[in-house]
């Protein structure tokens, strides 16, 4: 009998030591932590891209949820085969979202389709897709603004200075409005459409082109290709029409390196130097692509994809863009 | 006879916690290989600085099968830093690297055995750090001026030392995977590469510059 309670003891301190060991390994919890959000943008040097992503990154850290929420951003420095790499990698991350700003929008079917392989639900965003990728997977919002509406933005406000100061505007007395043309990248979906906007509201308009380049939304690009222009066609330029602010800053740089006097400048983004010079009066105006509600936009569809909500909202949506002058 | 049947339940009990403690172990230590996690702390907005770094960290997680879980941090105290590092280790992380902590965190005494800090000033502050060891000539860092490399090449200026970013960023990483079942991590000193004319003539090194 007193051998048996012996026994028992050292079975019963057996036992506990086996639930302490099971309590110890279940400590560890087995189910990530943490919300993950991968961030590919096209280039952090594009200042309204670097603005946008600032702006990004303290509204997803105000989010509350039961996790928090671990994000990373890529830049792809404008290179899309360094943002391949890049996607490559976040596919492998097991992302419970991803926000792309693609540099191709092209490559948005490919990038969509590993997506819906990795089971992750993206949020395209800023650079315009074809229509027809929306449809590869229900997983897939796209957010930006109307780029079309911009350009023709930029049109109203050209015909709004040119009836007023028609006299002072028109330098070389030709009745004619000679402009140049800065784009952005060419065959971008924003390029076309910004140009097309621009154009299309700007028919009434005498308007005489004297160039149009192509600068890849930079500012030292546009400076670079503006000044290899014709010297006659800069003299005779009355307006300068870009697709963004950076291009129009490099033009403006051109002509405050020179001393020479502005023309009217338009640029599209309400970048903050951008507007500091048009509230100075350097420059006549620009569009502001509201960028507040795209941020907005984005982390309502991002909280509601991450509740489990996918389809509440629209797979497309565009803010509403406003122009800027002093 | 009742004791005999006492003795037969309790033994059956114990196998059923063995088997159940087998059971756990194993399924925790699968859990671990399969999802082998690294968490890394990058300096906010500071995106330039911390490219080719973050290129050979993703690039060592994707060769290896590894999650990251990343944090942008502007400030963290110290006891930011003990919060993070016992999160971590709920969430199984082996190990936290800090990259280039000087931008978030004081000077002071941070002693971990899982954290290394990939830093360029602030090796005395932590138990590990990864950096380059000094050297006296001129250093540059990735990624390197086109025309630096042609003056170096036609032979109008003098070799200069390649401190590579990307690679102290793969080394960092390698560091702490390798260190999972050790008790404690060591430090990393790379040297900086010597790029002069003969090593452009060859394009040894032709894949550091390539953009």
């Amino acid at each position: 009998m007193k051998k048996i309670g012996k026994y028992k003891w050292i079975l019963l301190a057996g036992l506990i030591v086996c639930l302490l060991l099971t309590a110890l390994v279940g400590i560890r919890s087995k189910e990530d932590q943490y919300i993950h959000v991968g961030i590919a943008v096209y280039d952090l040097e594009d200042t309204f891209m670097d603005s946008f992503i600032s702006k990004l990154e303290n509204e997803i850290e105000k989010i509350t949820t039961q996790k928090k929420i671990s994000y990373e951003i890529c830049d792809a420095k404008g290179d899309s085969r360094r943002q391949n790499k890049q996607l490559q990698y976040m596919y492998t991350q097991n992302y419970d979202m991803m926000l792309v700003n693609l540099v191709d929008p092209s490559h948005a079917a490919s990038v969509l389709n590993n997506a819906k392989e990795s089971k992750i639900p993206v949020i395209l965003f800023n650079r315009d897709i074809a229509e027809k990728d929306l449809k590869i997977t229900n997983n897939v919002w796209y957010v930006g603004t109307d780029a079309r509406k911009a350009g023709e933005i930029q049109g109203e406000m050209l015909h709004q200075i040119w009836n007023k100061q028609r006299n002072s505007l028109d330098k070389n007395q030709n009745g004619k409005l000679d402009y140049v043309l800065v784009e952005g990248e060419e065959d971008h979906y924003d390029t076309i459409r910004r140009t097309k906007g621009f154009l299309e509201n700007s028919k009434d308009l005498p308007l005489n082109t004297l160039g149009t380049l192509s600068a890849s939304w930079n500012r030292h690009l546009a400076y670079k290709k503006f000044s290899q222009l014709d010297e006659n066609a800069i003299r005779n330029t009355e307006a300068v029409i870009c697709n963004n602010d950076d291009m129009a800053l490099g033009v403006y740089d051109y002509y405050s390196q020179r001393h020479l006097t502005l023309p009217i400048i338009l640029g599209i983004n309400n970048s903050q130097e951008m507007n500091e010079k048009i509230m100075s009066g350097e420059i006549y105006g620009t569009v502001d692509n509201n960028m507040d509600d795209q941020v907005y936009r984005i982390i309502r569809c991002m909280k509601s994809g991450l509740n489990g909500y996918p389809k509440k909202y629209k797979k497309v949506w565009y803010s509403q863009p406003f122009s800027v002058t002093k | 006879m009742k004791q005999s049947k006492a003795k037969h339940i309790i033994l059956v009990v114990i196998i059923i916690c063995m088997a159940i403690v087998s059971i756990l172990y194993m399924r925790n230590r699968d859990y671990a290989q399969k999802n082998k996690r690294i968490a890394v702390v990058y300096p906010k907005n500071n995106q330039t600085m911390i490219q080719e770094v973050q290129e050979g960290i993703q690039d060592y997680a994707y060769d290896h099968h590894i999650q990251c879980d990343i944090w942008y941090k502007e400030t963290m105290s110290s006891n930011d830093l003990d919060t993070l590092v016992e999160e971590e280790h709920k969430n199984q992380s082996m190990g936290i690297l800090l990259v280039y902590p000087e931008k978030y965190m004081k000077k002071g005494k941070y002693k971990y055995g899982h954290v290394l800090a990939l830093t360029d000033t602030m090796q005395p502050s932590f138990t590990y750090s990864a950096s380059f060891s000094q050297v006296s000539d001129d250093t540059v860092r990735l990624p390197v001026d086109f025309d630096l490399l042609k003056e170096i090449k036609d032979g109008q200026r003098n070799p200069i030392y390649l401190e590579n970013t990307y690679k102290l960023g793969y080394k960092s990483m390698e560091m702490i995977e390798g260190c999972v079942n050790k008790s404690h991590l060591s430090n990393i000193r790379l040297k900086p590469d010597k790029i002069d004319q003969g090593v452009l003539e060859k394009g040894s090194k032709a894949s550091l510059f390539c953009d």
